[in-house]
């Protein structure tokens, strides 16, 4: 193990030219390779002059590099989640240029070959870094970081978990372009000078054959960890796992149950926010409900009485004024040592007036026995705000629905919540789905939510459902925003709409790479009138980046083609 | 008249933005407010606004007689079959 150095100094106090940094397709990448690409970008960056810039880069080793140039520049990074044509649009405002990938008419910053640079030590002060939460409004929060917040996070992580972790490579399947993986797949390693890889393990056999070589680290998150599937061959590689990290989001009983049989061993989970950074940890390899500990150098206050049990937070991970607490959104228990978490925060929220808890809705719903799960969330109706409900419903939810429509399930909500809430806060509109949609990071943000009420998206039930192709029955309604002068008494279904819905509904069931390409085999062969209960077919080939869709009905086919498409899964 | 309350209900859900449900799920006789549709009086509000935008029909201040006119679908047609300024 080599002596852990301060990502201040990282670049000013170096390390031996042949040191490994990081590991890209079986070719290993060294010390003097890092310096020189950081000097490229450091050109690069000082050449452009601007003091704010967004940063995505498919590639860990070139992200990595990217970063330490802009910081050596003075440049302060944003972190976009994705490389989504609207996720960087959303930027353009913030910054003064985009590295690695920018919007269709911007040139991106690239590195400048064969630059030289003297690196003098960075600032604990400096601007380093912007990520972006989502709010509890459904806008992105900017979270704005200091490097000395970032690089206690990395000494905190070295205290705790370097002697155990050793010189084991870092694999990961989450992104670098969150906070999680930022920390864990590429800050705390370069401090540690310890190995990652430079590119993501997206699905669980990459993850299986990269733990084939050798011995390695695995950072994960609940999302990956839940869906292990059981008939890989993870009995003859798990001996090679010294790590296993778990964020982002709780894991759930069966997630762990799976971590100890498959991967034969429980994950480190870490507690913390975008906000707050990692804030506790546990491992859960006996009891089922261990408490978190506290990370060294963190305070956390959780409630002792019953109406206070907001648990808040102060750490050198923390930006905060002096003597302030940083209040978070869930409620906990003090125990020896550190506490247990209770669940989330009431969200309240005045509805006309009215204050209603959202979290109590959610509640209720659940109880009422016909769905499984549930979210509650504002929206905008008109003059009025409403609430609307997201739910995975139960055997005895779906089977009314079977039987009286979607109308019946929602009447049927309404009335278990009638007797709790008063009639104007109860929830106008429903959608149910097999699962909730979940992000990368394992997180049903409430955008993802709002946008299931989007009027542009056709309401659609899954008829069959496979790894590479799906099969949905689509309902054309008469009050889509499509038919709105497409065209005055003959309405039709516009193609670039059948288009749009294809993708839509593909990105809802395959991860699908963010930019559209181009099409091919294109064919509109019947118009689609209003009312058309369309079938809508979707294949989903990843190694040629090729989404196929197939519209037809009970009046035959109307459209088909291959929407082709690129770049790096965010 | 039918036609008229037919108007109607696509005007309700329209403007209410009733989802799930078609004019013909809509009895005309049943009530709107709190059984029936479950709708309240911030929706009695939206409505009238919109049947003064489409029909050019005045609510009186009389919150009683209004009250009778947003019984039912089949009131809300009557109404604005007698008062209506714009066709």
């Amino acid at each position: 193990m080599d002596e852990p150095l301060a990502l201040e100094h990282l670049l000013v106090h170096g390390r031996p030219a042949g040191h490994p940094v990081a590991r890209r397709e079986g070719q290993v990448l060294d010390f003097a390779a890092f310096r020189t690409r950081a000097a490229g970008w450091h050109a690069a960056f000082a050449a452009h002059g601007g003091q704010r810039c967004a940063l995505f880069h498919e590639d860990t080793f070139e992200f990595a590099a990217a970063l330490l140039g802009a910081w050596h520049a003075g440049v302060c990074i944003y972190l976009p989640a994705d490389a989504r044509p609207a996720t960087l649009d959303a930027l353009r405002s913030h910054v003064d240029g985009f590295a690695g990938r920018a919007p269709a008419d911007q040139t991106a910053l690239t590195p400048i070959p064969e630059a030289e640079a003297t690196f003098r030590p960075l600032s604990p002060d400096l601007a380093a870094l912007v990520v972006y939460t989502s709010g509890s409004n459904g806008q992105p929060t900017a979270i704005p970081k200091r490097l000395s917040q970032l690089s206690s996070e990395v000494v905190t992580l070295g205290a705790l978990f370097d002697e155990e972790a050793g010189d084991a490579p870092v694999l990961a399947t989450v992104s670098h372009q969150h906070i999680y993986g930022l920390l864990f797949r590429v800050l705390w390693p370069l401090a540690a000078g310890r190995l990652f890889d430079a590119h993501g393990l997206p699905y669980p056999e990459d993850i299986v054959a990269a733990l084939r070589p050798g011995p390695a680290l695995l950072v994960a998150s609940p999302a990956h960890l839940k869906r292990l599937p059981a008939s890989l061959d993870w009995a003859s590689v798990r001996g090679h796992l010294r790590g296993l990290f778990s964020s982002g989001g709780p894991l759930s009983p069966e997630a762990l149950q799976a971590c100890r049989e498959l991967l034969g061993r429980a994950p480190v989970e870490v507690y913390g926010s975008s906000e707050t950074g990692g804030v506790a940890w546990r491992r859960r390899d006996t009891e089922e409900a261990a408490s978190w500990r506290v990370m060294p150098g963190v305070e956390v206050r959780a409630g002792s009485s019953s109406d206070d049990e907001v648990l808040t937070v102060r750490s050198p991970h923390l930006d905060l004024p002096e003597g302030a607490w940083f209040t978070t959104e869930d409620r906990a228990r003090a125990v020896p040592g550190g506490f247990e978490l209770l669940g989330r925060r009431d969200r309240l929220l005045k509805l006309e007036e009215k204050r209603v808890s959202l979290s109590a809705m959610e509640r209720a719903l659940v109880e009422g026995g016909l769905v499984r799960e549930a979210r509650v969330l504002p929206l905008a109706d008109g003059h009025r705000v409403t609430l609307a409900v997201v739910a995975v419903p139960e055997a005895a939810g779906w089977r009314l629905q079977e039987a009286g429509g979607r109308r019946s399930l929602n009447q049927a909500l309404r009335e278990k919540l009638a007797p709790h809430f008063e009639s104007s806060a109860l929830p106008r509109r429903f959608r149910y789905l097999e699962a909730m949609p979940v992000n990368s990071q394992g997180k049903s943000t409430e955008a993802a939510l709002a946008a299931l009420f989007d009027p542009r998206r056709p309401p659609f039930q899954v008829l069959e459902r496979a790894p590479e192709r799906v099969l949905l029955s689509v309902e054309v309604q008469e009050g889509s925003p499509y038919f709105d002068g497409h065209f005055p008494g003959t309405p039709i279904l516009p193609g670039v709409a059948q288009v749009e819905w294809a993708l839509l509904l593909g990105r809802e069931h395959f991860a699908l790479p963010p930019d559209f390409l181009r099409m091919e085999t294109l064919k509109f062969q019947q118009v689609i009138p209003p009312g058309t209960q369309l079938t809508l077919e979707l294949t989903w080939a990843a190694e040629s980046g090729r989404l196929g869709f197939k519209l037809t009905s009970a009046a035959g086919a109307h459209a088909s083609g291959r929407i082709v498409l690129g770049g790096g899964v965010g | 008249m039918l036609e008229l309350e037919h108007e109607i209900k696509r005007l309700v859900i329209e403007t209410l933005n009733l989802e799930d449900l078609k004019p013909d799920d809509i009895d005309p006789a049943a009530p709107l407010f709190v059984e029936g549709l479950g709708l309240d009086s911030i929706d009695a509000l939206e409505l009238g606004l919109a049947l003064q935008k489409s029909y050019g029909v005045v609510l009186a201040s009389d919150s009683k007689e209004n009250r009778r006119h947003f019984a039912s679908v089949r009131a809300l047609a009557d109404f604005v079959s007698t008062h209506r300024t714009k066709s």
